[in-house]
């Protein structure tokens, strides 16, 4: 039994992995906590549901061009808002992005109702036998998607001249601007990248999940819990932070009760950051 | 400087005078919510300021404590009968003393650590109520209805009652602030915002001091619980310990502007009317629409005026006290 729920919270764990990865990036490089994280993963769920519905596009199929609409919609949301908070103080910058996720969350409510929607005949579908243990398909698919997708974005982070770019952003701006790089066009896309991660873990959810606007929101909290595990500005430490939660919740969700899984992620976060005030693998200031 | 003084004691004098008496004439029900709204928001603004704004830890998780202190005084007065009175100072009580209890590891955290520590600890209060089958769980408590009177603190003809005993508690909490400010306390907790480690290299009890603001600031919004306890006469985790009071909260500091006593108040007097007012215009659709404008609203607020209000005027002070200046130059 916990062996299926321990596969479970990895499989779940993978997706808030490339959610929080997102989260991780656009952080580290422009210390900005995004809370409309979780309604940019909304967003790309009711993208992909479209796509479906007018083109006949599976969700995992449409999930590189959901990326790349993501993309494009992120670095507009760096131009039109997040840039010209950057420079603000500490409470603007936080409170900005939960402006941001109000905004979306109602209007995709305004535009496409509160009802819940579902893909109908995705490609991906029921289980498979692995031992003793059930896998659902889908979740499978989502979860090597995610890995997939979180593997290019860390070898395009590390090895391609724009990436390296983007981390000298993230280690020193000052220097990194004398050096001749264009940091405003980088920070966005950098905010464009961690909106990718996002709109792909989008797609790849919409393949099993509930549609409906406040659907991202607890994805985008677990993901920030999951980054703060880790350690804001360490990518690597969202990803074991995130497959960590994923455990914690299903695990846990089956020991105390699923109403509770959610506290109990929360209270996982206070005891950790509390041991550790800077999560397992974070640096840097405050 | 002595004229300045006497201008700004007129104006402040003139702005009680217009608090206490223009209320009475205004007789719509709902404009009698605004007001209601906006003086209770004033106060939650300000115990969220002595914690963000003074001692510089920013909590977007006030509706824990906001939560708790309604929980607190409903209880009591459904399960037991005991008067609504006691329940909001017990609500006080107990709610900072919970802060206290929650601020021994909490106040550990710095920065964005403690503000994600306050949404976690907001949400943990909420799902631990509506799963408390002693407390109603989601369908939460209805408090009975009994003869309205000060005594009961029940009001049913008008909701001005309700006004008077908010400003009220906005008079008392101003006071203590305008105390507070020129007083050690204040200093030491100017200093922590400023400097946590240079200040406890002074010999300040950074830990201490931080504990007494979160019991301080969890105290008087749990007594704001109880207050809107009684004004809705029911209580719900859904509502009580909703995510949205705690980013309104911290939402009507920024805009008014922190770490001034002028600022929540500044703060709480425009956003109210304009969220309740696009509630109660848009909201009865269900579309959403009036949480789009509030969500807009936000966005521009951080963007546009990110020093709040009071940051404007004081540019526009110093503006001018500059050109005296220079004018005195020329003489």
């Amino acid at each position: 039994m916990y062996l299926q729920l321990t596969v479970g919270g990895l499989l779940l764990g993978c997706v808030y992995g490339l959610v929080a990865m997102g989260l991780s990036l656009i952080y580290g490089v422009m210390g900005i906590v995004n809370f409309a994280h979780g309604a940019f993963v909304m967003l790309a769920m009711y993208a992909s549901f479209w796509l479906n519905r007018f083109l006949g596009l599976d969700p995992v199929l449409s999930s590189p061009l959901i990326a790349l609409l993501m993309f494009g919609f992120g670095v507009l949301m760096y131009h039109a808002v997040i840039g010209k908070v950057l420079e603000g103080p500490f409470l603007a910058r936080l409170l900005v992005t939960f402006g941001l996720s109000i905004f979306l969350i109602n209007s995709a409510q305004f535009l496409w109702s509160p009802d819940y929607r579902m893909v109908e005949n995705p490609m991906f579908r029921g289980i498979i036998m692995l031992g003793p243990v059930f896998i659902e398909r889908p979740k499978l698919v989502a979860s090597i998607g995610s890995l997939i997708v979180a593997g290019l974005i860390y070898w395009f982070v590390r090895k391609t001249k724009t990436g390296l770019a983007i981390q000298a952003i993230s280690l020193d701006r000052m220097a990194a601007s004398l050096m001749g790089i264009n940091i405003e066009r980088l920070n966005g896309y950098a905010f464009g990248l961690g909106c990718a991660c996002a709109g792909a873990a989008g797609a790849f959810l919409a393949e099993f999940y509930y549609i409906f606007p406040d659907v991202g929101t607890m994805f985008g909290l677990v993901a920030l819990v999951a980054v703060a595990l880790g350690g804001f500005g360490s990518t690597e430490g969202a990803l074991i932070g995130a497959i960590l939660i994923g455990i914690i919740e299903t695990v846990g969700g089956f020991i105390v009760g699923s109403e509770f899984k959610y506290a109990l992620v929360f209270l996982a976060y206070l005891v950790i950051v509390i041991l550790r005030p800077r999560g397992l693998m974070g640096w840097g200031a405050d | 400087m002595k004229d300045t003084n006497r201008t700004s004691k007129t104006l402040l004098i003139l702005a009680v005078l217009a608090s206490i008496i223009l209320p009475l004439f205004v007789k719509a029900r709902f404009m009698q919510h605004i007001l209601v709204m906006v003086v209770l928001y004033a106060v939650l603004g300000q115990a969220w300021n002595i914690l963000g704004g003074y001692v510089g830890l920013v909590s977007i998780g006030q509706a824990a404590f906001f939560g708790l202190g309604s929980y607190v005084s409903s209880y009591l007065q459904v399960e037991y009968g005991i008067n609504p009175w006691i329940g909001f100072a017990l609500a006080g009580v107990i709610t900072a003393v919970f802060g206290f209890l929650v601020g021994l590891p909490v106040t550990r955290l710095r920065g964005r650590y403690f503000a994600i520590a306050t949404i976690a600890l907001g949400q943990v209060m909420k799902v631990l109520f509506e799963n408390w089958q002693r407390v109603g769980a989601a369908t939460g408590l209805m408090l009975p209805l009994v003869k309205e009177g000060l005594g009961t603190l029940q009001f049913h003809t008008s909701k001005l009652p309700y006004y008077y005993i908010g400003l009220a508690m906005l008079g008392i909490i101003i006071l203590f602030m305008w105390y507070m400010e020129r007083s050690r306390l204040g200093y030491y907790f100017k200093a922590i915002r400023e400097n946590e480690d240079v200040a406890a290299a002074m010999g300040i009890n950074k830990t201490l001091y931080k504990l007494i603001a979160i019991a301080i600031s969890a105290g008087i919004t749990g007594m704001c619980g109880t207050f809107l306890a009684q004004y809705s006469l029911y209580v719900e985790p859904e509502y009580m310990f909703n995510h949205n009071i705690s980013v309104t909260i911290a939402l009507i500091a920024v805009f008014g502007g922190t770490g001034n006593i002028l600022g929540p108040i500044l703060g709480s007097a425009i956003l109210l009317p304009i969220s309740e007012l696009s509630r109660a215009w848009m909201g009865s659709t269900g579309t959403g629409i009036d949480m789009m404008i509030y969500g807009a609203f936000i966005v521009l607020i951080c963007v546009y005026q990110p020093q709040g209000l009071m940051g404007v005027v004081r540019n526009i002070q110093a503006r001018a006290r500059a050109q005296v200046e220079r004018r005195g130059a020329h003489v």
